[in-house]
């Protein structure tokens, strides 16, 4: 029976270890968020929509998580409830919208981010807008902004990818230069004093 | 008496000629020279370091490490559905696929012919780019079917893009899989230009770029992008199970 009952547990342990089953892909009421997103706002006259590189961020971090379908309703209904007050807000971006105006419009964000565990802060002076995931990490980093259909929005997408790496680089050929001139300077000063 | 002062006089001004200012002077060399050679001192001390310690070294809280490479020996499970177009196609099975966190190294991109060879990180912050190359988070990852967007510094890791010719491969390896793509173009533009590339794709297509020119010390306001098509990889089943 010991014997018995020892080989159930390994199988059942080789069982668990062998097949790792990860939560990508994207489901039906995943799918519907993503639709919803896609949605247009007409602001001012002008259809309005979330830059598709918003959006591919959001498809990126459902594919990490499974969202139940009552989520996705919930999340759906608030997303609503945000499209209508920008239409009706009189601004023709986020931008232009006044304080109180964004205030209501975070706090509906806080409340989507909310349903599957994730906050949000806004930074006034970066203007950026940080969504963090369940495990605290930052899962989104942007300027909160709309875009006409078609257009990337997003002036982060391409990055610096030179000044950074030679900061060291900058600083030592300054530092070399700096001494340089100095010691000639000193060099001068004195053989000028020693010759008078 | 005078001669006397005159003499002492001297005397306290050579003695801060030659001792103060040569103190001041070495102490400025050396950390001239520290600042001048840490960058190429740093990884051979670190590795110096690495194989005399006896801990492991903890990169967990610099980034979290996804990738295990798949060997030719093993196999992905895959899927086999109907395409678009009703051809029946394989995919890789969408819950045998680690989706990388915003962070995470999940892969290695290899161009032979340019000596590119970098960890492929999923976000291209600094810590990203410090290690390797990283993918905007608002591109896809390799087998996804979008623009997979990558970007990496042109004094380290996207020095060899500057050899970067038609119809040469670039190898990127997951722990899903490994994919092909072969070099179709490549553009200087600048950094602003928004027709580099496009984000909304509905097709796989791979895009490297780094700063412009490739030696010059500063802020460039260009950058030189790299255009590949997918060659061969089997593409991630999007549809959860």
């Amino acid at each position: 029976m010991k014997k018995l009952s020892a080989m159930l547990v390994a199988f059942i342990l080789v069982a668990a270890t062998a097949f790792t089953a990860f939560a990508a892909g994207i489901n039906d009421s995943e799918q519907a968020v993503l639709n919803e997103l896609k949605t247009s706002v007409k602001m001012n006259g002008s259809e309005m929509v979330i830059p598709s590189e918003f959006v591919n961020q959001a498809e990126n971090y459902f594919n990490t998580i499974d969202m139940t379908a009552d989520e996705s309703s919930e999340i759906i209904s608030i997303l609503k409830k945000g499209e209508s007050f920008l239409e009706n807000s009189g601004a023709s971006n986020i931008a232009d919208l006044t304080f109180a105006q964004k205030q209501t419009l975070l706090a509906y964000g806080k409340e989507i981010v909310g349903v599957i565990d994730m906050t949000m802060s806004y930074d006034t002076s970066s203007k950026k807008l940080t969504i963090y995931g369940k495990d605290g990490k930052v899962a989104f980093c942007a300027v909160p902004t709309l875009t006409k259909a078609g257009k990337i929005q997003d002036n982060d997408v391409i990055k610096t990818t030179g000044a950074q790496a030679n900061f060291g680089g900058i600083i030592a050929v300054s530092a070399v230069a700096f001494v340089m001139v100095a010691g000639g300077a000193f060099y001068l000063v004195k053989s000028k004093k020693e010759r008078a | 008496m005078s001669d006397k002062k005159i003499r002492h006089g001297h005397k306290s001004k050579n003695g801060k000629s030659f001792i103060i200012l040569p103190i001041i002077f070495c102490l400025v060399t050396y950390l001239v020279l520290y600042l001048a050679f840490v960058p190429s001192f740093s990884p051979v001390i670190s590795a110096v370091g690495m194989f005399f310690s006896d801990n492991e070294k903890d990169y967990s809280t610099e980034y979290d490490n996804i990738f295990v490479p798949v060997s030719e020996n093993s196999t992905v499970p895959t899927v086999t559905k109907k395409d678009a177009d009703g051809k029946e196609k394989t995919y890789v099975k969408s819950d045998s696929v680690q989706y990388p966190n915003y962070g995470n190294l999940f892969g290695e991109l290899i161009i032979n012919d340019c000596d590119v060879d970098a960890n492929l990180f999923f976000g291209d912050n600094d810590v990203a780019l410090r290690n390797g190359v990283g993918i905007y988070a608002g591109s896809f990852v390799p087998g996804y079917g979008g623009t997979i967007l990558v970007a990496g510094h042109n004094n380290t890791y996207f020095n060899g893009l500057k050899n970067a010719k038609l119809g040469q491969q670039v190898e990127i390896k997951t722990s899903y899989g490994n994919y092909v793509y072969e070099i179709t173009g490549t553009a200087i533009k600048k950094a602003t230009d928004r027709s580099a590339y496009d984000l909304s794709a509905n097709y796989e297509n791979l895009i490297m770029y780094t700063c412009y020119p490739f030696d010059e010390l500063g802020l460039t306001a260009q950058r030189f992008f790299v255009y590949a098509k997918l060659v061969s990889g089997t593409p991630i089943d999007k549809e959860a199970d």
